[in-house]
């Protein structure tokens, strides 16, 4: 008859058996019912209900601490503890400028004909709920959101941007200018029914009439110091055998084309990561794992439009930072690299498209035949170019498209890379 | 469901810990259920890992003020509370050990070792195989006698163990049957 041990040991036990034979396994489950049989330890009573009453009274304190943790920013935590701290230095001028506004505010209030809560004041806005209820572009991928930053207003000089809801997220774009969005989801994100309760919906600034990108405030142009001089080409055969052809055609068909507003089932959300993913793809752009991508988007009244920021192999690959400029759904308005002031002086400068570096130079091929060539990647890299401005030639680091393809007739693998900036 | 006060045993079937833990999480008042079926057990493991009572109810205190400082991170996913529980003993256990602080062994543990059977001279013989057990325990590798204590003690099972210490299961079957293997060897006079 199987006795309680040989059920508890069964229990315990049963897994181990695949490792021991069976005589083994027998002197072994032996030990482990020593083990088993072994006794509990007993611990002193009075230890037991003191820890219990010690960990009951530190509830409190807890409590507070999980409330202070909601607020995960650190920037609020910080705030937290400079106002109520033990060694706040501000807490009486907090709470007397409190109750100051306490009351300013109510007699502001007790004088006014009131509107209905979170109804904006102007008949020509719509009401805030509408206004959200328009929007649908609030994602932004991935910037930093901090709350209740105020933009740069005294450099943008845009009154529109003065203003913001207090609390509301902005998003930092990668040259560090906030942009103001709307609500979303993420950790500083404020119920619309609070800001609702509280009238800050009131505040909210009214859509701008047209877009005003990050990039505006430090565009420049660039002034190259002579001709570019590209090395000729050679496909396929020997070099010895070959013939030149002078103005080859060159086109760029990325591997894929994504729709950006034929059928629903196939859009990516304006301004998502994946929708920049695919206006870059279907420039020839792969984003890869590592590489870095951001977009800040706004709404105005022509529309919603999108700044790309795109870096391949990340923030410290010394690869160039291309932005690309877009509206709803998928139009590109222009492109741009950011120069930081390594090659020229630091800021914006406009780029060709990829398919107009391919247009724009006039490529000369050593080939058999005439050559047909078609490209299908680009990468966006500093390449270093002959400059011709007459007299003599220098060498000049500048911003280039570098496409990969196939020339088809021999199918050779062909790169070149091609200035993109332009002039 | 069987809830009861402070020192009585109770047991909690998975649906009723989660809802113990769901309630422990929004009012930490409710910890106290959690802590008055858990202590006797951490208490248990972390004792018989230092043998010094001193030390154990100080580890015991510290692996309670974690769990409830942080109980509002705990999510039910793979592993249970009790799992999760037993990580944070353990855990100090392990810093306890890297600190590399002497620990005196309590010379009474043996004496309240108990011994079943009415026979006398039986019970002198269990006593002495497991004050013996007990010793030649403390000669595995501390993760040896983890998993034997967790398994053999604690009565947890193989998955939950293997949550506590990091490991894939197939590690702590291998932990548990080298474990008995070298005490089996001890306790035969090998090395």
């Amino acid at each position: 008859m199987e006795t309680e041990k040989d059920k508890i040991l069964e229990e315990l036990y049963l897994p181990l058996e695949d490792l021991a034979s069976g005589e083994e396994t027998d002197k072994l489950k032996e030990i482990a019912w020593h083990l088993v049989d072994m006794g509990k330890a007993e611990p002193s009573s009075s230890f037991q209900s003191e820890l219990r009453d010690s960990l009951l009274r530190e509830v409190p304190q807890l409590q507070a601490a999980v409330w202070s943790d909601k607020f995960t920013n650190k920037w609020l935590k910080q705030f937290y503890r400079d106002l109520w701290g033990p060694t706040s230095r501000f807490r009486s001028s907090f709470a007397f400028i409190a109750a100051t506004l306490i009351i300013v505010v109510m007699a502001v209030f007790s004088h006014q004909p009131a509107d209905p809560p979170g109804r904006v004041a102007d008949p020509q806005r719509p009401a805030y709920e509408e206004q959200t209820a328009q929007r649908g572009i609030h994602s932004a991928t991935p910037g930093k959101i901090s709350p209740g930053k105020k933009p740069d207003s005294e450099e943008t000089g845009d009154p529109a941007a003065e203003e913001t809801w207090p609390g509301s997220p902005v998003m930092e774009g990668p040259m560090g200018t906030p942009e103001v969005v709307g609500p979303q989801s993420g950790e500083a994100v404020f119920p619309e029914e609070e800001i609702l309760e509280s009238g800050f919906g009131q505040n909210e600034p009214p859509i701008p009439e047209k877009p005003k990108f990050q990039i505006e405030g430090e565009m420049r142009d660039f002034h190259l110091a002579g001709a570019v001089i590209l090395s000729p080409l050679h496909v396929g055969d020997t070099e010895g055998e070959k013939s030149p052809h002078e103005n080859t055609q060159a086109v760029l068909r990325p591997n894929s084309k994504y729709a950006t507003a034929t059928t629903p089932e196939r859009e990516a959300e304006f301004g998502s990561a994946t929708w920049a993913a695919r206006m870059l793809k279907n420039e020839g752009f792969e984003v890869r794992s590592g590489d870095n991508l951001e977009i800040t988007i706004q709404e105005t009244l022509q529309g919603n439009f999108a700044e790309i920021f795109y870096q391949s192999g990340g923030k410290g690959s010394g690869h160039p930072l291309m932005v690309l400029l877009c509206k709803e759904p998928g139009t590109i308005l222009g492109y741009y690299y950011q120069e930081k002031g390594s090659y020229n002086k630091a800021g914006y400068y406009p780029l060709m498209t990829p398919a107009q570096a391919l247009k724009a130079q006039q490529l000369t091929v050593f080939s058999s035949s005439r050559p047909s060539l078609i490209f299908t990647d680009v990468r966006f890299e500093f390449s270093t170019f002959h400059l011709d401005d007459g007299r003599t030639q220098q060498e000049s680091v500048l911003p280039a498209y570098c496409f990969t393809g196939r020339e088809t007739i021999s199918d050779s693998e062909i790169k070149i890379c091609l200035p993109a900036i332009s002039r | 469901m069987a809830v009861s006060g402070l020192g009585e045993v109770y047991l909690l079937n998975e649906d009723i810990e989660q809802e113990i833990v769901s309630r422990a999480q929004q009012t930490p008042e409710s910890f106290g259920l959690l802590y008055d079926h858990y202590f006797p057990k951490i208490y248990n493991y972390i004792y018989h890992r230092v043998r010094n009572t001193q030390l154990a109810e100080d580890l015991v205190s510290e692996t309670f003020y974690k769990a409830l400082a942080n109980i509002q991170k705990f999510r039910w996913r793979e592993r249970s509370f009790a799992s999760w529980l037993y990580t944070i003993a353990r855990n100090q256990l392990v810093d306890t050990y890297r600190k590399s602080t002497p620990v005196l062994l309590d010379e009474s543990w043996a004496e309240s070792l108990p011994s079943t059977g009415d026979d006398p001279e039986e019970k002198v013989m269990q006593h002495s195989v497991k004050k013996e057990l007990l010793l030649l325990i403390r000669t595995l590798s501390p993760d040896q006698q983890d998993a034997l204590l967790l398994r053999f003690q604690e009565g947890l099972k193989i998955k939950e163990i293997a949550h506590i210490m990091d490991r894939n299961e197939g590690a702590v079957k291998a932990l548990l049957f080298r474990g008995l293997k070298n005490m089996r060897k001890k306790m035969e006079g090998g090395p």
